[in-house]
């Protein structure tokens, strides 16, 4: 028999028996969609982390004390916290002599429950324009624009275009610039020249629902760059140094953020993956059970299919065939429902999960699938491989004979 | 006789998900928990309209395709979820499309989902409509 032919008789006997064959796919794309969920979320998560951290540019972050988490969930989940630095703190942290460049960020919400396509409930960041270091870079290829007083700059996925007019606090603001992505909340928030969030704040009383309650001189984030010889240093010691010398305020070192970031993404998996474990050789065993079963039923016409001249390697490689092309149908539907399901909804997930998501290239997805396929058949030749040498072991007369007492 | 309850299942399911979605399970902005409308327009409410207007058709139509077990009511079953699908994804997308800022909850939640489902349901009738048209 050819090949060909041997295909065509393994897809009849799969759509003859849908119940057995569909037990087989389902098992296949739920241990595959679940192994494809959590991996395709933990390389979103490693890719969100290097991005955001190599977008953040500074060697170190310094927060009001006892903030360090608030400052996570700033990043993370666009949340802000009532507490900043007064203007000496910031001014002792600039006067540090372990301090090349400094510069200064305050954090606001924008007001919730606006009308239609407002921007309401957003972070709002102020920044330095003329201290700057960490935003700027993030323009492609025009770090240089010049901001008005109306101007403010946007992140990459706040659905905003370059000359989009918008409100925050009662104040109209034009869209300058729309900064390349971070896969942190930045990427959803609003960049105001600190000058303009405070005139903002101060026309706030008046023309907003609810005032807005910043004044000059004050910071959310301080954000350092070392000089080259505090940098020779080790970083935890010259964070140390630095709470020492300016009271009231926590360091927190720029790499230390992907350790707590991984640390999160770890835990938020840690229950998807214990499920995964379980249902990979769950489903393994599910799988040979209604392949077996399959084969079982199916004794009759694999015997006729002896008696008519097939060999018993035609009939092993029909039983092969069979489950190797159900376990392939079900890894591309289990990995197809995860990997679109964890496109259409990273946002929810990455706030849901409170880390940063960056979706990996196509080229991981693909190898990603590629594995999954090969485990998969591979798993299904194993499973198949017990029936399929039984059954091409029996004599066509006997397989018959069995059906026959059976019956009668 | 199984192929109909079968696609009328399909399209129930898929109209129910229509249904639950923009008003329970991903809502649209402004849509609370008991399921009444905040004051204020918002861009994504006829989207809102779209999918459950198709969620309602789509319902109707499996229900006429089981009682009737006709080839007609299959058809309509079938050409109304294509229509649904189509439905629900323009509303969703271009005409007019979701809230302007990708931070509402229609554009985080609502907007991939009934994406995904009005994919699903214009498969589910296209395939459906060519595979029965062929039939004598």
């Amino acid at each position: 028999m050819s090949f060909a032919d041997l295909v065509s008789l393994a897809w009849r006997g799969a759509i003859r028996r849908p119940v057995q064959s569909g037990l087989l796919i389902l098992a296949a794309a739920t241990a595959m969609g679940l192994h494809g969920g959590v991996v395709l979320l933990s390389e979103a998560g490693e890719a969100g982390m290097k991005l955001g951290l190599a977008r953040l540019g500074a060697d170190l972050l310094v927060v009001p004390e006892g903030t360090q988490e608030d400052l996570y969930d700033s990043l993370v989940t666009s949340q802000t916290t009532d507490q900043v630095l007064n203007a000496e703190q910031v001014g002792a942290i600039a006067g540090s002599s372990l301090v090349a460049e400094t510069t200064a960020q305050l954090y606001a919400k924008s007001l919730s429950g606006a009308s239609c396509c407002s921007v309401a409930s957003v972070l709002i960041i102020g920044f330095e324009p003329h201290t700057d270091f960490v935003v700027r870079p993030w323009l492609a290829g025009r770090p240089r624009t010049r901001l008005s007083a109306q101007d403010v700059l946007v992140g990459s996925d706040l659905g905003l275009a370059e000359g989009d007019e918008l409100k925050l606090y009662g104040t109209s603001l034009r869209v300058a610039g729309v900064l390349d992505p971070t896969a942190l909340s930045l990427d959803v928030s609003v960049f105001v020249p600190m000058d303009t969030l405070i005139r903002m704040a101060t026309a706030s009383a008046k023309q907003a629902e609810k005032p807005l309650e910043l004044s000059a001189g004050q910071a959310s984030t301080v954000l350092v760059r070392l000089t080259p010889q505090a940098a020779r240093l080790p970083v935890d010691q010259v964070a140390t140094w630095l709470e020492r010398d300016v009271p009231g305020v926590e360091v927190v070192v720029a790499s230390e953020l992907m350790v707590q970031l991984r640390t999160r993404l770890e835990a938020a998996l840690a229950g998807l993956s214990s499920v995964r474990l379980l249902v990979g050789p769950a489903a393994a065993l599910l799988g040979a059970l209604a392949l077996g079963l399959s084969v079982h039923l199916r004794r009759r016409d694999l015997g006729l299919l002896r008696a008519l001249g097939a060999t018993a390697r035609d009939v092993a490689t029909v039983v092969l065939l069979e489950a190797v092309g159900l376990a392939v149908l079900g890894v591309t539907l289990g990995l197809g429902v995860a990997t679109l399901g964890v496109f259409a909804f990273q946002r929810l997930i990455a706030d849901a999960m409170s880390v940063p998501l960056s979706m990996p290239s196509l080229e991981r997805i693909a190898v990603l699938w590629a594995a999954g396929g090969a485990a998969a058949v591979i798993v299904a030749l194993v499973a198949a491989a017990v029936p399929a040498f039984a059954i091409s072991r029996l004599a066509p007369v006997d397989t018959l004979a069995m059906r026959h007492r059976r019956t009668t | 006789m199984n192929r109909i309850f079968l696609m009328a299942g399909v399209s129930v399911v898929l109209g129910g998900l229509l249904l639950l979605i923009p008003w329970c399970l991903l809502p649209v902005c402004g849509v609370g928990p008991g399921l009444s409308l905040s004051p204020g327009h918002h861009g994504c409410h006829v989207a809102l309209w779209g999918a459950t207007g198709s969620g309602v058709v789509l319902l109707v139509l499996g229900g006429v395709a089981v009682g009737l077990r006709r080839r007609g009511a299959t058809l309509a079953l079938l050409a109304g979820a294509t229509l649904a699908g189509l439905v629900t994804l323009l509303s969703s997308t271009v005409f007019p499309g979701m809230c302007r800022l990708a931070t509402m909850a229609c554009r985080r939640g609502t907007q991939p989902a009934l994406v995904l489902v009005g994919v699903a349901l214009v498969l589910f009738g296209g395939v459906g409509l060519w595979r029965v048209a062929r039939r004598p």
